[in-house]
């Protein structure tokens, strides 16, 4: 194995880490807007790492810009849609996950700084 | 209008040679493509009012690769965190940047930043230009938080930000952040 190949391998494993990590924040954040979160965050820099160890396999440097342009394409369009459902989540008045009980928790914890 | 064809031209054609995988003989259709494509880039996006400031890009690529980075870290942290404890909230940031382009910029950038707000927690979203706080907001001198450098980094160039920053003394939750657009 060279050090090109490791090095590709160890991109594409941590990128399908993050994959992971998206997916499973996708079902363990509490909100519309937290699942988005995790969604955008962490498969796009999974994708941007997946895209980059693909490129270092790739046969001419330009079929492995070619790789590469595909990931701020999947950055604009996955900004778009997550922002899009975001809004819609807004205009139809969902509120943030325990949006009422961290208004008065920051109230004490006022309090108690000013004290 | 010449400059700007020409510059439009080369970037096209540059995606065009990716695209193509460096063929040679796709250039028959790659011409045509090139051709169509800028036409339609003159038509969508006229040149002139100074759009995008190219020195300031190198800069901005770097700085958003960086923050991605960060924030997708952050995000899985938090998803394998054995109990969740976000708490989310909506934060209003009013922006004097102009409709259009620039507003989506900074709208699609922030949605990749990393944590807003001070220490503990972080969590985030984005809507209508809203960005994540977190729970506990005691911290009595609240770092920048990246927005404001990004929204610095955005301000400087062409895009005009009829705005200057300041930190307050105050975080809350629904209202501010620790900076203010003034």
């Amino acid at each position: 194995m060279t050090l090109l190949e490791a090095l590709s391998a160890l991109l594409l494993l941590s990128g399908a880490g993050f994959y992971l990590a998206g997916t499973v924040g996708l079902l363990r954040f509490p909100d519309v807007y937290t699942r988005l979160h995790a969604l955008t965050k962490a498969d796009n820099l999974g994708l941007g790492l997946l895209a980059l160890g693909l490129s270092l396999q790739a046969d001419s440097l330009a079929a492995g810009l070619k790789i590469l342009l595909v990931w701020p394409l999947v950055l604009v369009a996955s900004a778009a849609v997550s922002f899009a459902i975001a809004r819609r989540a807004h205009e139809l008045g969902i509120a943030p996950a325990g949006a009422d009980s961290q208004r008065r928790e920051s109230r004490a914890g006022d309090r108690r700084d000013g004290a | 209008m010449m400059g700007a064809i020409l510059l439009r031209g080369a970037a096209f054609a540059l995606v065009w040679w990716m695209l193509a995988e460096g063929r040679a003989d796709s250039w028959g259709v790659g011409m045509v493509s090139v051709a169509a494509a800028v036409s339609a880039s003159l038509y969508l996006s006229p040149p002139g009012a100074g759009r995008l400031s190219l020195a300031g890009l190198p800069g901005f690529a770097g700085f958003f690769l960086m923050q991605s980075f960060r924030g997708g870290a952050q995000v899985a942290a938090q998803a394998f965190r054995p109990r969740i404890d976000l708490a989310p909230a909506l934060l209003e940031l009013p922006v004097t940047l102009p409709e259009g382009p620039p507003r989506a910029l900074l709208v699609n950038t922030l949605n990749l930043l990393p944590r807003i707000g001070n220490p503990t927690r972080r969590v985030g979203l984005s809507s209508t230009l809203a960005a994540p706080v977190n729970r506990r907001f005691r911290a009595r001198k609240p770092r920048k938080p990246p927005v404001s450098r990004l929204l610095y980094r955005l301000s400087p160039g062409q895009v005009p930000l009829a705005a200057t920053f300041r930190a307050t003394g105050a975080c809350h939750p629904m209202t501010s952040d620790g900076l203010s657009l003034t």
